[in-house]
């Protein structure tokens, strides 16, 4: 009965060991897993990894999983600085825009407005958004989170497999001890999947939606570099409405 | 030799009237929307609407010397004002076009626009650049008063008349 218990234990824990890391940047090198029956969890992690249009997902065999796995993905992000002016009918025609883009906006301020968009739509919006008004400034990256991202898979996956293998296990219990293990070993387990399911759906969503910030400001004093002009002229400082309206009195 | 007498007192006026920096650098109609509200002086003029949309035009000598900006050409000062206002002055440029004085200077006219405590304003300004002077005629205000004063400061605009 020890050694039977004592088997156990061995087991889960080399299961643990095999299944909670992959072998990305940082990760123990990933064991060699045993081919199991793919839980209906890990369909339906495939069927989300499928290209889109994909008539039937569950059918996607291994080398378009590979393919899937392995293109690029980027999270697209870009700013956008804008003269103050008119602040809320350009929200409001900028609000239009990414409506048309079929995206929407995540946060607004008299300030500031974050938009997202398909990715696809990516740079036609930072475009029209830049053509709103005066750009001061504007900025864009990409990502490139593939590597990251085909890292949580592997883990996933891996995951899936060993959480399989734990219910087996748990089926097959003779003990209550026995039992009891494998369920906090499972529960760890399930508390991965989720965590991980989490970060990964973070990423799609990124990739899927790139985000523009459209701020609404002057260049502040700490935007213009050190070794930058002041023209010796002081009537060019004194330029704009407040020495106008003071000309006449108005203020 | 009363009419000789007094040709020469008025030319001996007009001289001593030009000597003296009297004569005006430029010329203005006030259109019938305004009002002068600062003298009319060599150097500066200063109108405005019954909603406070201002009219001003100044002349700024430029040259050698102390205290006289230092000389630049028309694109000099164009592009130092438009920046100045883009970016440490927070103005939008709306637009920029090249105009011309009633007597036929070229210059160039920046259209402005800013917010200010939530309201938007709009800020135009012409520039014509003489050897000596450079000619800043600015109007603005509120945007929605100052697109009822457009035509009163176009008009106004196209009557000036850069002398000097």
């Amino acid at each position: 009965m020890r050694i039977k218990c004592g088997l156990i234990v061995l087991m889960i824990a080399t299961l643990a060991m095999s299944g909670c890391d992959a072998g990305g940047a940082g990760a123990p090198p990933m064991n060699e897993v045993s081919r199991v029956e793919i839980a209906d969890d890990m369909a339906y992690e495939r069927a989300r990894a499928a290209p889109a249009g994909s008539d039937d997902r569950s059918e996607m065999d291994g080398e378009a999983e590979q393919n899937q796995s392995s293109a690029q993905r980027l999270i697209f992000t870009g700013r956008v600085i804008l003269a103050i002016y008119d602040v809320e009918s350009t929200q409001i025609r900028a609000i239009e825009l990414v409506d048309e883009l079929e995206g929407y906006v995540s946060k607004r301020s008299s300030e500031q407005l974050t938009v997202r968009v398909p990715a696809a739509s990516f740079r036609v919006a930072l475009d029209g958004l830049a053509e709103l008004g005066d750009t001061l400034d504007m900025t864009w990256e990409a990502q490139d989170v593939s590597e990251q991202m085909r890292d949580l898979e592997i883990r996933l996956k891996n995951s899936l497999e060993l959480r399989d293998r734990l219910e087996t296990l748990l089926a097959r219990a003779d003990t209550v001890e026995e039992a009891l293990k494998i369920e906090t070993e499972l529960e760890r387990i399930t508390l991965e999947v989720e965590r991980i399911r989490g970060q990964l759906e973070s990423f799609e969503d990124r990739v899927a939606y790139s985000t523009i910030v459209v701020e609404f400001r002057t260049i502040r004093d700490d935007d213009v570099p050190d070794d930058d002009f002041v023209l010796p002229v002081a009537w060019v400082n004194d330029l704009g409405m407040r020495s106008l309206l003071q000309s006449a009195g108005v203020r | 030799m009363n009419y000789f007498k007094s040709g020469f007192l008025g030319l001996v006026l007009a001289v001593l009237l030009m000597g003296s920096g009297c004569a005006s650098f430029y010329e203005i109609e006030t259109p019938q929307e305004m009002i002068e509200v600062d003298g009319h002086d060599a150097r500066t003029y200063v109108a405005m609407t019954h909603d406070g949309v201002v009219l001003r035009a100044r002349v700024i000598p430029q040259g050698e010397g102390r205290n006289v900006t230092p000389q630049g050409n028309h694109d000099f000062w164009v592009s130092a004002i438009r920046e100045r206002m883009r970016t440490t002055g927070g103005y939008a440029l709306l637009e920029e076009k090249e105009v011309e004085s009633a007597n036929g200077w070229k210059g160039t006219r920046l259209e402005f626009g800013r917010d200010h405590q939530g309201a938007p304003y709009q800020y135009w300004m012409t520039l014509f650049v003489t050897e000596d002077n450079i000619h800043i005629v600015d109007a603005g205000g509120r945007k929605a008063r100052f697109e009822s004063a457009q035509d009163a400061v176009e008009r106004a605009l196209a009557s000036y008349e850069v002398l000097r």
